[in-house]
Protein backbone atom coordinates (compact mmCIF):
# COMPACT_ATOMS: atom_id res chain seq x y z
CA UNK A 1 0.00 0.00 0.00
CA UNK A 2 2.59 2.33 0.57
CA UNK A 3 4.93 1.08 -1.86
CA UNK A 4 1.54 1.78 -4.37
CA UNK A 5 1.70 5.77 -2.82
CA UNK A 6 5.03 6.24 -3.39
CA UNK A 7 4.63 4.67 -6.77
CA UNK A 8 1.41 7.21 -7.64
CA UNK A 9 3.79 10.35 -5.83
CA UNK A 10 7.08 9.67 -8.63
CA UNK A 11 4.47 9.31 -11.32
CA UNK A 12 2.64 12.52 -10.93
CA UNK A 13 6.01 13.87 -10.18
CA UNK A 14 7.57 13.06 -13.39
CA UNK A 15 4.13 14.02 -15.20
CA UNK A 16 4.35 17.29 -14.03
CA UNK A 17 8.15 17.96 -14.41
CA UNK A 18 7.37 16.77 -18.16
CA UNK A 19 4.78 19.25 -18.63
CA UNK A 20 6.66 22.56 -17.29
CA UNK A 21 9.74 21.25 -19.04
CA UNK A 22 7.29 21.54 -22.38
CA UNK A 23 5.87 24.95 -21.32
CA UNK A 24 9.66 26.01 -20.52
CA UNK A 25 10.84 24.86 -23.85
CA UNK A 26 8.44 26.72 -25.13
CA UNK A 27 9.32 29.39 -23.67
CA UNK A 28 12.71 29.48 -24.48
CA UNK A 29 11.86 28.15 -27.54
CA UNK A 30 12.18 31.99 -29.92
CA UNK A 31 15.71 31.87 -28.67
CA UNK A 32 16.61 28.28 -29.86
CA UNK A 33 15.06 28.92 -33.39
CA UNK A 34 17.68 32.02 -33.11
CA UNK A 35 20.77 30.15 -32.79
CA UNK A 36 19.67 27.38 -35.06
CA UNK A 37 18.77 29.76 -37.62
CA UNK A 38 22.17 31.63 -37.48
CA UNK A 39 23.73 28.35 -39.05
CA UNK A 40 21.33 27.85 -41.36
CA UNK A 41 21.35 29.36 -45.61
CA UNK A 42 18.35 31.69 -45.88
CA UNK A 43 16.38 29.30 -47.96
CA UNK A 44 15.66 26.76 -45.34
CA UNK A 45 14.83 29.53 -42.14
CA UNK A 46 11.14 30.24 -42.73
CA UNK A 47 8.52 28.07 -42.89
CA UNK A 48 9.80 25.47 -40.70
CA UNK A 49 8.80 25.74 -36.82
CA UNK A 50 10.55 22.58 -35.98
CA UNK A 51 14.81 23.36 -35.46
CA UNK A 52 16.34 19.66 -36.11
CA UNK A 53 16.18 18.11 -39.41
CA UNK A 54 17.87 17.64 -42.71
CA UNK A 55 20.08 21.23 -43.34
CA UNK A 56 22.73 22.44 -44.15
CA UNK A 57 24.45 23.80 -41.10
CA UNK A 58 27.36 26.40 -41.51
CA UNK A 59 29.12 29.64 -40.48
CA UNK A 60 28.86 31.50 -43.37
CA UNK A 61 26.02 33.74 -41.64
CA UNK A 62 28.58 34.70 -38.89
CA UNK A 63 31.62 35.27 -41.55
CA UNK A 64 29.23 37.63 -42.82
CA UNK A 65 28.77 39.23 -39.47
CA UNK A 66 32.22 39.70 -39.23
CA UNK A 67 32.79 40.92 -42.46
CA UNK A 68 30.85 43.85 -41.46
CA UNK A 69 33.56 46.27 -40.07
CA UNK A 70 31.00 47.66 -37.01
CA UNK A 71 29.90 44.51 -35.76
CA UNK A 72 32.97 44.00 -33.48
CA UNK A 73 33.41 47.56 -32.36
CA UNK A 74 30.20 48.03 -30.87
CA UNK A 75 30.67 44.73 -28.92
CA UNK A 76 33.57 46.50 -27.62
CA UNK A 77 31.19 49.70 -27.07
CA UNK A 78 28.41 48.07 -25.40
CA UNK A 79 31.44 46.57 -23.15
CA UNK A 80 32.87 49.45 -21.81
CA UNK A 81 29.95 51.33 -21.29
CA UNK A 82 28.94 48.22 -19.36
CA UNK A 83 31.80 47.95 -17.24
CA UNK A 84 32.36 51.40 -16.71
CA UNK A 85 28.86 52.05 -16.06
CA UNK A 86 28.70 49.32 -13.49
CA UNK A 87 32.09 50.03 -11.60
CA UNK A 88 31.42 53.70 -11.00
CA UNK A 89 27.87 53.18 -10.11
CA UNK A 90 28.54 50.81 -7.73
CA UNK A 91 31.54 52.94 -6.10
CA UNK A 92 29.44 55.96 -5.80
CA UNK A 93 26.41 54.61 -5.06
CA UNK A 94 28.16 51.98 -1.79
CA UNK A 95 29.95 55.31 -0.97
CA UNK A 96 26.53 56.89 -0.19
CA UNK A 97 24.81 53.95 0.80
CA UNK A 98 27.20 53.87 3.16
CA UNK A 99 27.13 56.96 4.82
CA UNK A 100 23.31 57.20 5.03
CA UNK A 101 23.63 53.67 6.92
CA UNK A 102 26.57 54.42 8.90
CA UNK A 103 27.52 58.21 9.57
CA UNK A 104 25.69 60.78 11.31
CA UNK A 105 25.09 64.18 9.45
CA UNK A 106 22.78 66.53 9.66
CA UNK A 107 19.87 66.12 7.10
CA UNK A 108 20.50 62.64 6.57
CA UNK A 109 17.45 60.95 6.41
CA UNK A 110 15.52 63.96 4.64
CA UNK A 111 18.62 64.05 2.20
CA UNK A 112 17.99 59.84 1.78
CA UNK A 113 14.23 60.11 1.23
CA UNK A 114 14.91 62.90 -1.53
CA UNK A 115 16.79 60.89 -3.54
CA UNK A 116 15.24 57.86 -3.42
CA UNK A 117 12.32 59.50 -4.82
CA UNK A 118 14.01 59.61 -7.84
CA UNK A 119 13.20 56.07 -8.35
CA UNK A 120 9.78 56.49 -8.67
CA UNK A 121 10.72 59.03 -11.71
CA UNK A 122 10.13 57.59 -14.99
CA UNK A 123 13.41 57.96 -17.24
CA UNK A 124 11.55 58.17 -20.27
CA UNK A 125 10.35 61.62 -19.14
CA UNK A 126 13.93 62.75 -18.11
CA UNK A 127 15.31 62.21 -21.95
CA UNK A 128 14.80 65.13 -23.58
CA UNK A 129 16.74 67.37 -21.42
CA UNK A 130 19.30 65.13 -20.79
CA UNK A 131 19.85 64.97 -24.72
CA UNK A 132 19.67 68.84 -24.56
CA UNK A 133 22.24 69.03 -21.19
CA UNK A 134 24.81 66.21 -23.36
CA UNK A 135 24.08 68.52 -26.39
CA UNK A 136 25.55 71.83 -24.52
CA UNK A 137 28.17 69.58 -23.54
CA UNK A 138 29.14 68.35 -26.55
CA UNK A 139 29.20 64.56 -25.26
CA UNK A 140 26.56 63.68 -27.64
CA UNK A 141 27.43 60.56 -30.26
CA UNK A 142 30.22 59.90 -27.18
CA UNK A 143 30.02 56.88 -24.98
CA UNK A 144 29.90 59.48 -22.04
CA UNK A 145 26.57 60.38 -22.79
CA UNK A 146 25.13 56.48 -21.96
CA UNK A 147 27.24 55.87 -19.15
CA UNK A 148 27.31 59.20 -17.29
CA UNK A 149 23.14 59.10 -16.59
CA UNK A 150 23.67 54.78 -15.72
CA UNK A 151 26.21 55.44 -12.54
CA UNK A 152 24.32 58.00 -10.38
CA UNK A 153 21.55 55.57 -9.50
CA UNK A 154 19.21 55.85 -6.56
CA UNK A 155 18.74 52.41 -6.75
CA UNK A 156 22.10 51.30 -6.00
CA UNK A 157 22.60 53.64 -3.66
CA UNK A 158 19.28 52.40 -1.49
CA UNK A 159 20.51 48.84 -1.87
CA UNK A 160 23.74 49.34 -0.60
CA UNK A 161 22.31 51.43 2.33
CA UNK A 162 19.78 48.70 3.07
CA UNK A 163 23.33 45.73 3.24
CA UNK A 164 25.46 48.04 5.23
CA UNK A 165 22.57 48.69 7.99
CA UNK A 166 22.72 44.85 8.87
CA UNK A 167 26.69 44.89 9.17
CA UNK A 168 27.38 44.64 12.73
CA UNK A 169 27.95 48.36 14.33
CA UNK A 170 30.95 47.23 16.40
CA UNK A 171 32.93 46.40 13.23
CA UNK A 172 32.71 49.49 11.71
CA UNK A 173 32.94 51.20 14.78
CA UNK A 174 36.29 49.26 16.29
CA UNK A 175 38.26 50.59 13.06
CA UNK A 176 37.32 54.12 13.71
CA UNK A 177 38.77 53.95 17.37
CA UNK A 178 41.82 52.28 16.22
CA UNK A 179 42.27 56.03 14.21
CA UNK A 180 40.75 54.39 10.81
CA UNK A 181 39.54 57.47 9.01
CA UNK A 182 35.63 57.33 7.48
CA UNK A 183 37.15 56.73 4.31
CA UNK A 184 39.96 53.74 4.91
CA UNK A 185 37.20 52.35 7.36
CA UNK A 186 34.65 52.08 4.31
CA UNK A 187 37.45 50.92 1.94
CA UNK A 188 39.52 48.73 3.98
CA UNK A 189 36.53 46.91 6.23
CA UNK A 190 33.44 47.47 5.52
CA UNK A 191 33.71 47.37 1.41
CA UNK A 192 34.91 43.65 1.38
CA UNK A 193 31.83 42.66 3.83
CA UNK A 194 29.83 43.59 1.13
CA UNK A 195 30.81 42.05 -1.12
CA UNK A 196 28.06 40.06 -2.34
CA UNK A 197 25.48 42.74 -2.19
CA UNK A 198 28.19 44.63 -4.79
CA UNK A 199 28.15 40.95 -6.82
CA UNK A 200 24.31 41.03 -6.78
CA UNK A 201 24.01 44.26 -8.09
CA UNK A 202 26.92 44.10 -10.44
CA UNK A 203 25.80 40.99 -11.76
CA UNK A 204 22.19 42.87 -12.62
CA UNK A 205 23.05 45.94 -13.77
CA UNK A 206 25.44 43.98 -16.26
CA UNK A 207 21.72 42.70 -17.75
CA UNK A 208 19.99 45.67 -17.47
CA UNK A 209 22.76 48.22 -19.07
CA UNK A 210 23.78 45.42 -22.11
CA UNK A 211 19.85 46.06 -22.86
CA UNK A 212 19.51 49.36 -22.78
CA UNK A 213 18.09 50.46 -26.06
CA UNK A 214 16.40 53.86 -26.12
CA UNK A 215 19.05 55.90 -24.24
CA UNK A 216 22.18 54.76 -26.76
CA UNK A 217 19.67 54.94 -29.70
CA UNK A 218 18.79 59.44 -28.79
CA UNK A 219 22.01 59.63 -27.74
CA UNK A 220 24.54 58.00 -30.59
CA UNK A 221 24.10 58.65 -33.84
CA UNK A 222 27.07 58.07 -35.93
CA UNK A 223 27.60 54.16 -36.63
CA UNK A 224 30.98 53.62 -35.28
CA UNK A 225 30.03 54.65 -31.47
CA UNK A 226 26.86 52.37 -31.52
CA UNK A 227 26.40 50.09 -28.85
CA UNK A 228 24.45 46.27 -29.85
CA UNK A 229 21.55 46.65 -29.60
CA UNK A 230 21.03 49.90 -31.36
CA UNK A 231 23.88 48.13 -33.95
CA UNK A 232 21.34 44.72 -33.93
CA UNK A 233 18.05 46.93 -34.85
CA UNK A 234 20.22 48.87 -37.63
CA UNK A 235 21.25 45.29 -39.34
CA UNK A 236 18.22 44.32 -38.98
CA UNK A 237 16.80 47.25 -41.02
CA UNK A 238 19.62 47.08 -43.46
CA UNK A 239 19.54 43.18 -44.12
CA UNK A 240 15.95 43.20 -44.71
CA UNK A 241 15.57 40.00 -46.36
CA UNK A 242 18.61 38.59 -44.92
CA UNK A 243 16.87 36.62 -42.49
CA UNK A 244 20.22 34.45 -41.85
CA UNK A 245 22.84 37.06 -41.04
CA UNK A 246 19.98 39.01 -38.57
CA UNK A 247 19.85 35.60 -36.75
CA UNK A 248 23.69 35.29 -36.85
CA UNK A 249 23.89 39.15 -35.45
CA UNK A 250 20.96 38.50 -32.96
CA UNK A 251 22.40 35.36 -31.88
CA UNK A 252 25.95 37.06 -31.18
CA UNK A 253 24.89 39.73 -29.07
CA UNK A 254 22.94 37.44 -26.81
CA UNK A 255 25.72 35.13 -26.36
CA UNK A 256 27.71 37.06 -23.69
CA UNK A 257 25.06 37.77 -21.56
CA UNK A 258 24.09 34.01 -21.99
CA UNK A 259 27.12 32.83 -21.01
CA UNK A 260 26.93 35.53 -17.70
CA UNK A 261 24.07 33.97 -17.28
CA UNK A 262 24.34 30.30 -17.19
CA UNK A 263 27.68 30.47 -15.21
CA UNK A 264 25.79 33.43 -12.33
CA UNK A 265 22.39 31.66 -12.13
CA UNK A 266 22.59 31.41 -8.82
CA UNK A 267 24.09 34.74 -7.58
CA UNK A 268 21.35 36.51 -10.41
CA UNK A 269 18.32 34.48 -9.16
CA UNK A 270 19.67 35.46 -5.14
CA UNK A 271 20.21 39.32 -7.06
CA UNK A 272 16.70 39.44 -8.10
CA UNK A 273 14.79 38.14 -4.98
CA UNK A 274 16.91 40.78 -3.13
CA UNK A 275 15.32 43.91 -5.38
CA UNK A 276 12.00 41.80 -4.22
CA UNK A 277 12.35 42.62 -1.01
CA UNK A 278 12.79 46.58 -1.08
CA UNK A 279 8.92 47.26 -1.64
CA UNK B 1 34.63 61.15 39.74
CA UNK B 2 37.67 60.28 37.66
CA UNK B 3 35.17 59.34 35.21
CA UNK B 4 33.84 62.81 34.50
CA UNK B 5 37.28 64.02 34.49
CA UNK B 6 38.38 61.74 31.72
CA UNK B 7 34.96 62.36 29.99
CA UNK B 8 34.87 66.42 30.02
CA UNK B 9 38.96 65.89 28.87
CA UNK B 10 37.58 63.90 25.56
CA UNK B 11 34.86 66.07 24.92
CA UNK B 12 36.42 68.19 22.59
CA UNK B 13 37.54 65.45 20.60
CA UNK B 14 34.42 63.64 20.46
CA UNK B 15 33.04 66.72 19.33
CA UNK B 16 35.74 67.68 16.68
CA UNK B 17 35.19 64.01 15.61
CA UNK B 18 31.66 64.70 14.77
CA UNK B 19 32.56 67.38 13.28
CA UNK B 20 34.86 65.26 11.53
CA UNK B 21 32.18 62.36 10.52
CA UNK B 22 29.62 64.79 9.37
CA UNK B 23 32.47 66.61 6.90
CA UNK B 24 33.51 63.28 5.51
CA UNK B 25 29.87 61.56 5.60
CA UNK B 26 28.90 64.65 2.89
CA UNK B 27 31.97 63.87 0.87
CA UNK B 28 30.69 60.44 0.75
CA UNK B 29 27.48 61.60 -0.78
CA UNK B 30 28.60 64.60 -2.49
CA UNK B 31 29.00 62.67 -5.62
CA UNK B 32 25.36 61.28 -5.68
CA UNK B 33 23.89 64.17 -4.81
CA UNK B 34 25.48 66.43 -7.53
CA UNK B 35 25.24 63.62 -10.31
CA UNK B 36 20.97 63.05 -9.19
CA UNK B 37 20.72 66.79 -8.72
CA UNK B 38 22.10 67.53 -12.24
CA UNK B 39 20.88 64.34 -14.69
CA UNK B 40 17.65 63.53 -12.68
CA UNK B 41 16.18 66.92 -10.82
CA UNK B 42 17.47 69.36 -13.29
CA UNK B 43 16.13 67.62 -16.25
CA UNK B 44 12.71 66.93 -14.62
CA UNK B 45 12.90 70.70 -13.85
CA UNK B 46 13.49 71.34 -17.59
CA UNK B 47 10.60 68.81 -18.58
CA UNK B 48 8.07 71.25 -17.07
CA UNK B 49 9.66 74.09 -18.16
CA UNK B 50 10.05 73.09 -21.95
CA UNK B 51 6.21 72.28 -21.73
CA UNK B 52 5.83 75.50 -21.14
CA UNK B 53 8.13 77.39 -23.44
CA UNK B 54 8.81 77.26 -27.15
CA UNK B 55 12.22 76.18 -27.35
CA UNK B 56 14.80 76.48 -29.97
CA UNK B 57 17.34 73.83 -29.47
CA UNK B 58 20.15 75.14 -31.54
CA UNK B 59 19.68 78.84 -30.49
CA UNK B 60 19.26 78.13 -26.95
CA UNK B 61 16.08 80.77 -26.93
CA UNK B 62 13.02 80.35 -26.11
CA UNK B 63 9.90 82.68 -25.55
CA UNK B 64 7.31 81.20 -22.76
CA UNK B 65 4.39 79.55 -24.22
CA UNK B 66 2.22 78.54 -20.94
CA UNK B 67 -0.81 76.16 -21.25
CA UNK B 68 -1.05 75.87 -25.64
CA UNK B 69 0.85 72.42 -25.60
CA UNK B 70 -1.65 71.21 -22.96
CA UNK B 71 -4.24 72.52 -24.89
CA UNK B 72 -3.02 70.20 -28.13
CA UNK B 73 -3.72 67.23 -26.24
CA UNK B 74 -7.57 67.88 -26.89
CA UNK B 75 -7.35 68.74 -30.59
CA UNK B 76 -4.51 66.21 -31.29
CA UNK B 77 -5.85 62.73 -31.89
CA UNK B 78 -2.81 60.53 -31.87
CA UNK B 79 -2.29 62.00 -28.27
CA UNK B 80 -5.62 60.30 -27.35
CA UNK B 81 -4.48 57.39 -29.67
CA UNK B 82 -1.57 56.80 -27.47
CA UNK B 83 -3.12 57.12 -24.11
CA UNK B 84 -5.76 54.20 -25.02
CA UNK B 85 -3.38 52.19 -26.54
CA UNK B 86 -1.14 52.56 -23.82
CA UNK B 87 -3.40 51.05 -21.10
CA UNK B 88 -4.62 48.66 -23.44
CA UNK B 89 -1.52 47.64 -23.52
CA UNK B 90 -1.41 47.46 -19.86
CA UNK B 91 -4.80 45.13 -19.59
CA UNK B 92 -2.88 42.52 -21.21
CA UNK B 93 0.38 42.96 -20.21
CA UNK B 94 -0.21 43.80 -16.26
CA UNK B 95 -2.42 40.42 -15.53
CA UNK B 96 -0.70 38.04 -18.07
CA UNK B 97 2.76 39.17 -16.64
CA UNK B 98 1.51 38.54 -12.82
CA UNK B 99 -0.47 35.39 -13.41
CA UNK B 100 2.15 33.69 -15.72
CA UNK B 101 4.56 34.69 -13.04
CA UNK B 102 3.47 33.32 -10.44
CA UNK B 103 1.57 29.88 -11.92
CA UNK B 104 5.59 29.30 -13.05
CA UNK B 105 6.76 30.23 -9.67
CA UNK B 106 4.35 27.64 -7.96
CA UNK B 107 4.86 25.39 -10.51
CA UNK B 108 8.68 25.34 -9.90
CA UNK B 109 8.02 25.67 -5.76
CA UNK B 110 6.50 21.91 -5.76
CA UNK B 111 8.24 18.64 -6.26
CA UNK B 112 10.11 17.88 -9.64
CA UNK B 113 12.67 16.85 -11.71
CA UNK B 114 15.09 18.82 -13.55
CA UNK B 115 14.13 21.97 -11.52
CA UNK B 116 17.06 24.04 -12.29
CA UNK B 117 17.15 23.33 -16.06
CA UNK B 118 13.10 24.62 -16.02
CA UNK B 119 14.43 27.31 -13.79
CA UNK B 120 16.78 28.47 -16.98
CA UNK B 121 14.32 28.28 -19.38
CA UNK B 122 11.83 30.54 -17.66
CA UNK B 123 14.44 32.88 -16.96
CA UNK B 124 16.30 33.02 -20.17
CA UNK B 125 14.21 35.48 -22.22
CA UNK B 126 14.77 38.04 -19.19
CA UNK B 127 17.83 38.06 -19.33
CA UNK B 128 18.74 37.92 -22.80
CA UNK B 129 18.97 41.18 -24.88
CA UNK B 130 15.72 42.55 -25.97
CA UNK B 131 16.09 43.32 -29.46
CA UNK B 132 17.61 40.14 -30.28
CA UNK B 133 14.43 38.84 -29.38
CA UNK B 134 12.60 41.44 -30.85
CA UNK B 135 14.19 40.69 -34.17
CA UNK B 136 13.21 36.59 -33.73
CA UNK B 137 9.82 37.55 -33.30
CA UNK B 138 9.24 39.72 -36.26
CA UNK B 139 10.25 36.61 -38.37
CA UNK B 140 8.15 34.50 -36.20
CA UNK B 141 5.49 36.57 -36.59
CA UNK B 142 5.65 37.20 -40.45
CA UNK B 143 2.31 36.92 -41.90
CA UNK B 144 3.14 35.36 -45.46
CA UNK B 145 6.19 32.86 -44.63
CA UNK B 146 6.56 33.05 -40.53
CA UNK B 147 6.71 29.46 -39.03
CA UNK B 148 3.64 30.58 -36.85
CA UNK B 149 1.57 31.05 -39.18
CA UNK B 150 2.87 28.04 -41.64
CA UNK B 151 2.27 26.05 -38.59
CA UNK B 152 -1.79 27.34 -38.09
CA UNK B 153 -2.11 27.02 -41.80
CA UNK B 154 -1.20 23.23 -41.12
CA UNK B 155 -4.08 23.26 -39.05
CA UNK B 156 -6.76 24.09 -41.29
CA UNK B 157 -6.35 27.91 -39.98
CA UNK B 158 -6.38 29.40 -43.37
CA UNK B 159 -6.96 32.90 -43.02
CA UNK B 160 -4.72 32.99 -39.81
CA UNK B 161 -4.65 36.97 -38.27
CA UNK B 162 -1.71 39.31 -40.05
CA UNK B 163 -0.66 39.69 -36.33
CA UNK B 164 1.76 43.15 -36.36
CA UNK B 165 0.11 44.23 -39.42
CA UNK B 166 -3.44 43.80 -38.11
CA UNK B 167 -4.96 47.00 -35.96
CA UNK B 168 -6.72 44.90 -33.57
CA UNK B 169 -3.60 42.01 -32.69
CA UNK B 170 -0.82 44.45 -33.24
CA UNK B 171 -0.95 45.66 -29.54
CA UNK B 172 -2.36 42.23 -28.14
CA UNK B 173 0.91 40.94 -30.11
CA UNK B 174 3.19 43.50 -27.96
CA UNK B 175 1.65 42.90 -25.29
CA UNK B 176 2.62 39.09 -25.13
CA UNK B 177 6.24 39.68 -25.92
CA UNK B 178 6.49 42.04 -23.47
CA UNK B 179 4.97 39.37 -21.20
CA UNK B 180 7.28 37.14 -22.75
CA UNK B 181 10.29 39.07 -22.16
CA UNK B 182 9.94 40.26 -18.43
CA UNK B 183 7.71 37.40 -16.66
CA UNK B 184 11.31 35.51 -15.60
CA UNK B 185 11.65 38.11 -13.22
CA UNK B 186 8.26 38.27 -11.89
CA UNK B 187 8.63 34.69 -11.40
CA UNK B 188 12.10 34.53 -9.86
CA UNK B 189 10.47 37.66 -6.75
CA UNK B 190 7.26 35.21 -6.36
CA UNK B 191 9.46 32.13 -6.05
CA UNK B 192 11.39 33.92 -3.32
CA UNK B 193 8.11 34.89 -1.85
CA UNK B 194 6.56 31.56 -2.05
CA UNK B 195 9.92 29.95 -0.12
CA UNK B 196 9.04 32.16 2.69
CA UNK B 197 5.61 30.85 3.42
CA UNK B 198 5.90 29.02 6.63
CA UNK B 199 5.32 25.32 5.28
CA UNK B 200 3.27 24.21 8.82
CA UNK B 201 0.45 26.95 7.65
CA UNK B 202 -0.39 24.29 5.05
CA UNK B 203 0.01 20.91 7.31
CA UNK B 204 -2.33 22.35 9.53
CA UNK B 205 -4.90 23.74 6.48
CA UNK B 206 -4.33 19.72 5.07
CA UNK B 207 -5.25 18.71 8.48
CA UNK B 208 -8.87 20.58 8.74
CA UNK B 209 -9.53 19.22 4.96
CA UNK B 210 -8.48 22.46 2.59
CA UNK B 211 -8.00 21.46 -0.73
CA UNK B 212 -4.91 22.80 -2.61
CA UNK B 213 -7.03 25.54 -4.71
CA UNK B 214 -8.26 26.28 -0.87
CA UNK B 215 -4.66 26.22 0.49
CA UNK B 216 -3.74 28.58 -2.67
CA UNK B 217 -6.81 30.90 -1.75
CA UNK B 218 -6.54 31.27 2.47
CA UNK B 219 -2.73 30.54 2.46
CA UNK B 220 -0.48 31.48 -0.24
CA UNK B 221 -2.19 34.10 -1.58
CA UNK B 222 -2.56 36.42 1.75
CA UNK B 223 1.05 35.85 2.81
CA UNK B 224 2.35 36.66 -0.65
CA UNK B 225 0.34 39.70 -0.96
CA UNK B 226 3.46 42.58 -0.49
CA UNK B 227 5.48 40.92 -3.49
CA UNK B 228 2.27 41.03 -5.34
CA UNK B 229 1.40 44.47 -4.98
CA UNK B 230 4.95 45.89 -4.98
CA UNK B 231 5.25 43.67 -8.58
CA UNK B 232 1.79 45.17 -9.33
CA UNK B 233 3.59 48.89 -8.93
CA UNK B 234 6.15 47.41 -11.11
CA UNK B 235 4.31 46.26 -13.72
CA UNK B 236 2.06 48.83 -14.37
CA UNK B 237 4.86 51.60 -14.11
CA UNK B 238 6.87 49.15 -16.81
CA UNK B 239 3.25 48.84 -19.01
CA UNK B 240 3.19 52.78 -19.11
CA UNK B 241 6.74 53.08 -20.13
CA UNK B 242 6.44 50.81 -23.25
CA UNK B 243 7.84 51.92 -26.52
CA UNK B 244 11.02 49.40 -27.67
CA UNK B 245 8.70 46.91 -29.03
CA UNK B 246 6.25 49.26 -31.10
CA UNK B 247 9.30 51.35 -32.28
CA UNK B 248 11.20 48.30 -33.49
CA UNK B 249 8.39 46.21 -34.48
CA UNK B 250 5.11 48.28 -36.01
CA UNK B 251 6.94 51.92 -35.58
CA UNK B 252 3.61 52.77 -33.63
CA UNK B 253 1.21 51.32 -36.67
CA UNK B 254 -0.48 49.94 -38.47
CA UNK B 255 -2.25 53.13 -38.54
CA UNK B 256 -1.57 54.75 -34.92
CA UNK B 257 -2.40 51.04 -33.16
CA UNK B 258 0.57 50.77 -31.29
CA UNK B 259 1.28 54.59 -30.66
CA UNK B 260 2.11 54.93 -27.19
CA UNK B 261 2.61 57.47 -24.75
CA UNK B 262 7.05 56.99 -24.80
CA UNK B 263 6.56 57.12 -28.52
CA UNK B 264 4.51 59.89 -28.64
CA UNK B 265 7.88 61.91 -26.72
CA UNK B 266 10.47 59.88 -28.83
CA UNK B 267 8.46 60.94 -32.04
CA UNK B 268 7.10 64.49 -31.35
CA UNK B 269 10.49 65.31 -30.20
CA UNK B 270 13.00 63.66 -32.99
CA UNK B 271 10.66 63.16 -35.82
CA UNK B 272 8.12 66.60 -35.71
CA UNK B 273 10.91 68.94 -33.76
CA UNK B 274 8.69 69.91 -31.08
CA UNK B 275 10.25 69.32 -28.08
CA UNK B 276 7.61 71.71 -26.57
CA UNK B 277 4.81 68.91 -26.94
CA UNK B 278 7.16 65.87 -26.67
CA UNK B 279 7.85 67.64 -22.92
CA UNK B 280 4.16 68.02 -22.27
CA UNK B 281 3.21 64.15 -22.53
CA UNK B 282 6.30 63.43 -20.58
CA UNK B 283 4.64 65.69 -17.60
CA UNK B 284 1.60 63.50 -18.58
CA UNK B 285 3.46 60.43 -17.73
CA UNK B 286 5.19 61.68 -14.86
CA UNK B 287 1.81 63.18 -13.35
CA UNK B 288 -0.10 59.80 -13.93
CA UNK B 289 3.50 57.55 -12.41
CA UNK B 290 3.28 59.69 -9.61
CA UNK B 291 -0.36 59.25 -8.80
CA UNK B 292 0.00 55.51 -9.05
CA UNK B 293 2.67 55.91 -6.89
CA UNK B 294 0.36 58.22 -4.51
CA UNK B 295 -2.16 55.51 -4.79
CA UNK B 296 0.38 52.85 -3.96
CA UNK B 297 0.96 54.39 -0.57
CA UNK B 298 -2.78 54.94 0.13
CA UNK B 299 -3.72 51.66 -0.41
CA UNK B 300 -0.36 49.63 0.99
CA UNK B 301 -1.87 49.24 4.41
CA UNK B 302 -6.01 48.47 3.26
CA UNK B 303 -5.25 45.96 0.38
CA UNK B 304 -2.03 43.92 1.93
CA UNK B 305 -1.93 41.89 5.04
CA UNK B 306 1.33 41.63 6.54
CA UNK B 307 2.31 38.67 8.75
CA UNK B 308 2.40 40.53 12.33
Amino acid sequence: MKGQNLWNKKRSQLVATILAFGVGLMFAYPLVWMFISSFKPENEIFGSFHVFGQHHLSLANYKRIFANPFYVRWMINSVIVVISSIFIKLLIGSLAGYAFARMRFRGRDSIFFVLVLTMMVPWQVILLPQYYIFQQLHLINTLYAVILPNIFDAFAIFMMRQFFIKIPLEISEAAVLDGCGSFMTFYRIVLPLATPALTALGILNFFWIWDQYIQPMIFLNSTKVLTIPVGVSLLQAQYGTSYGMQMAAASLAVLPVLVVFIILQRKFVEGVALTGVKG
Amino acid sequence: MRVRAWLSKQQPTFKGRRAKEEREAYAFILPSLLGLTFFVFLPLLMTFLMSLTKFDLAKLSGHWLGMVKYKEFFSDPVFKDSLINTVKYCVVYVPLTLTLGLSMAIVLNSKLYLKSVIRTFFIIPYVSTYIASIVVWMMLLDPSNGPLNALLMKFGVTHPPLWLADPFWSMIVLAVIGSWKDVGFHFIIFLAALQTVPKHLYEAARLDGAGNWKQFLHITLPMISPTTFMLLIITINGGLQMFTQSYVMTHGGPGYATMTLVYLIFRSAFEMGDFSYASAVGVVLFVISMLIVIIQWKLNKKWVSYES
